[in-house]
């Protein structure tokens, strides 16, 4: 940006930064990687929200494409299928309606109502904002962030408020209750916490009262960032922003002091005012490992110290089955951290480091930009909260595969461990791998959806799919939505691979076909791929084609249609469409089992 | 005069040069209903200081914000 601004993060700073942004990007003087689109629909006059919001997505690399709606028009916006928004055709849609203007006057007479009315209001709400969220859902394809209400810290009753049967307080709770069980189980909505948000930053402080009453603005400016931030808490997932794997250091990290020269028993660890810092960080790097991160090790120590320390002291939380990789050795920082990045088969831009040394911190940040590395407060009591306050592990549903991965690594060592002693094929053989191919149902698609937005290397299109759009594929009739389940002698990686594939009668064309990086290596893939021709085979399908846009991460998947015996037809720019005759069974690899 | 000249000067996008204590919503283009409100958020944090709603209504030109600035001890 050309013209300096005295603080960058004033609230004006950030209108003029956003300004500058609209401006370069439509005059195209700066191009950003991604674009996302932003319907930003308030129930009051949002100014600052939306440039806040563009600047914080900017400084990620991301252009926010930002729609707002006509003065508190959210209502005629979302029900009106030609509306402004809907010809937007956004991404996500925010919903922010002010809790004054759902209560009206209730906000200030809120007991001119029986606790009879009020349990109708409650319910009369929830069903008004249900009926918009449905007519959003159906009208676009966007990702619905919709908040809820912040609860009003002020009753009339005072002190009684609490002894009423369904009072003011609690119509509004329970509201809030109804709008988050809405949201279990819909792979679109997503709630908004505002009322946590205003919790956090101090109810009494949410709104600047003069600023309500000369300009309708409910959000005190000053926060502004702080619920840009709590957005991009979505977004990041929205956008593929994830980070998978946590590096770690030892010494002062995980521990206090120095395994090397104090030895197990001097080590700062446990239920003393010194250790416990250490031990709850543990814990919640344990309750992130159960969430699916991956945790793994880089230290400068003797292996032997650091195995003991983690074998034999009795407060350590994480012990050597948590790791999927450990790079303890006099090496360089740097080559441990790429060392693990390529043993785990994920990418630096997916890591996350962690380490009590400010230098190696300044290192890893100057060599390896695309790491985040956090910088660890002076003070172990801090550390537990640094962790918390990352908000880059979130994925858009949980699975069952998100619960098992840190055991899947585990497992991954112990087959490296059996790959030493033998050559390839019979390792291969050895697995004993089983894989099953399945038609996209509910239980798998949260699943499915979730590989095509975070699987990058194997990956031979990179398109990036929500739940909503695979259930669309799925019910056109048009598409075969397969999903690949694999498992092996160490354990059941469940689904692994994805296979989206355009059914016309005459010939198919896989839009996109990925298996997550620690399954591939292993012939699955063929047998997936033949799983496929065999399938078009015995519907009278004579031709197959396959697509391959390269990027910048999906190299391992390059020559798969090659060296699967497709011909190159042609390209189209960056993309190239790949041909195969199918002209008789295709044999699936030796090594691998067909189950079902 | 200085700060308050450039903190007008971002808001209203106007060059400091041209900012007098005359100027107002009739000479800057865009010195409209909201960047008003954005220019006393503006004011406020570079000073330290809070108006009152009232004080922000009698606003109708840049004299008027100096005046209210030195009634709270300020000299700008």
């Amino acid at each position: 940006m050309s013209e300096p601004v005295t603080d960058p993060m004033s609230f004006v700073g950030y209108l003029n930064m956003a300004e500058k942004i609209e401006k370069n990007v439509r005059t195209k003087t700066i191009s950003l990687k991604k674009s996302i689109k932003i319907a930003y629909l308030s129930s009051f006059n949002p100014k600052g929200i939306k440039e806040v919001l563009a600047v914080k997505c900017f400084q990620r690399g991301v252009f926010a494409d930002i729609y707002q709606c006509g003065y508190n028009q959210y209502a005629q916006e979302l029900l009106n299928p030609q509306s402004g928004l809907y010809q937007f055709d956004p991404d996500v849609i925010i919903l922010f309606i002010d809790k004054r203007t759902i209560l009206g006057d209730l906000f200030y007479v809120p007991y001119k109502i029986s606790e009879l009315e009020r349990r109708d209001w409650a319910d009369e709400k929830f069903s008004e904002l249900q009926s918009l969220l449905a007519k959003a859902k159906s009208c676009s394809r966007a990702q619905i962030l919709v908040h809820n209400f912040d609860v009003p810290y002020y009753s009339p009753l005072g002190i009684l408020e609490n002894k009423q049967d369904f009072g003011f307080i609690e119509s509004l709770r329970a509201l809030n209750e109804k709008q988050k069980k809405a949201c279990v189980g819909d792979g679109r909505l997503f709630l908004f916490d505002y009322d946590s948000f205003c919790s956090q930053i101090g109810k009494k402080n949410v709104t600047d009262d003069r600023m309500y009453y000369l300009a309708d603005m409910r959000l005190d400016s000053r926060y502004m960032p702080d619920l840009c931030d709590a957005y991009l808490m979505y977004l990041k997932p929205f956008l593929s922003f994830i980070k998978k794997c946590i590096i770690l250091d030892l010494d002062n990290t995980l521990w206090g002091g120095i395994i090397g020269e104090d030895g197990i028993g001097g080590i700062k660890l446990g239920p003393t005012p010194e250790g416990r810092p250490f031990m709850d960080f543990q814990k919640h790097l344990l309750s992130l490992f159960q969430r699916g991160v991956l945790l793994a090790i880089a230290s400068r120590n003797n292996l032997e110290d650091a195995l003991k320390a983690m074998r034999e002291h009795p407060h350590m939380v994480l012990r050597e089955e948590h790791f999927a990789s450990m790079r303890i050795n006099w090496d360089d920082k740097i080559s441990n951290i790429k060392a693990i990045a390529e043993e785990i088969n994920i990418g630096l831009d997916s890591m996350i480091f962690i380490d009590d040394d400010k230098t190696n911190r300044e290192r890893v940040k100057k060599a390896l930009p695309e790491v985040l590395v956090v910088d660890l407060p002076e003070d172990p009591a801090l550390y537990a909260r640094t962790l918390m306050e990352i908000d880059d592990f979130s994925t858009l549903q949980l699975t069952e595969e998100d619960r098992k991965r840190g055991e899947a690594y585990t497992a991954q060592r112990h087959r490296a461990d059996l790959r030493k002693g033998a050559d390839l094929s019979d390792y291969l053989e050895s697995l004993k791998t089983v894989v099953k191919i399945g038609v996209a149902n509910p239980a798998t698609i949260g699943r499915i959806a979730q590989l095509t937005q975070k699987t990058n290397q194997f990956n031979m299109t990179t398109k990036r799919y929500l739940e909503a759009d695979i259930v669309r594929k799925a019910e056109s009739g048009h598409f075969l939505i397969l999903s690949l389940g694999l498992k092996d002698k160490f354990e059941d990686m469940g689904i692994i691979g994805v296979a989206i594939v355009e059914t016309a009668a005459d010939a198919w064309r896989i839009d996109n076909f990925l298996m997550s990086c620690r399954a591939i290596g292993r012939k699955a893939e063929e047998a997936f791929l033949a799983g496929i021709l065999n399938k078009a085979l015995r519907g009278n399908v004579r031709k197959v084609m396959g697509e391959f846009t390269p990027t910048a991460k999906n190299a391992p998947a390059r020559d798969f249609y090659k060296n699967n015996g497709f011909r190159l037809i042609r390209r189209e720019e960056t993309l190239e469409v790949w041909g195969y005759d199918v002209l008789a069974e295709v044999p699936f690899p030796s090594c691998i089992t067909i189950e079902g | 005069m200085e700060k308050l000249k450039e903190v007008l000067s971002q808001v209203l996008k106007v060059e400091k040069g041209k900012i007098t204590d005359k100027l107002s919503p009739a000479d800057a283009a865009n010195w409209d209903s909201m960047s008003a409100i954005v220019l006393i958020l503006a004011v406020e944090s570079a000073f330290d200081v809070k108006f009152t709603t009232a004080e922000i209504k009698e606003i109708r030109c840049v004299g008027d914000i100096r005046k209210i600035l030195k009634e709270k001890g300020i000299r700008a």
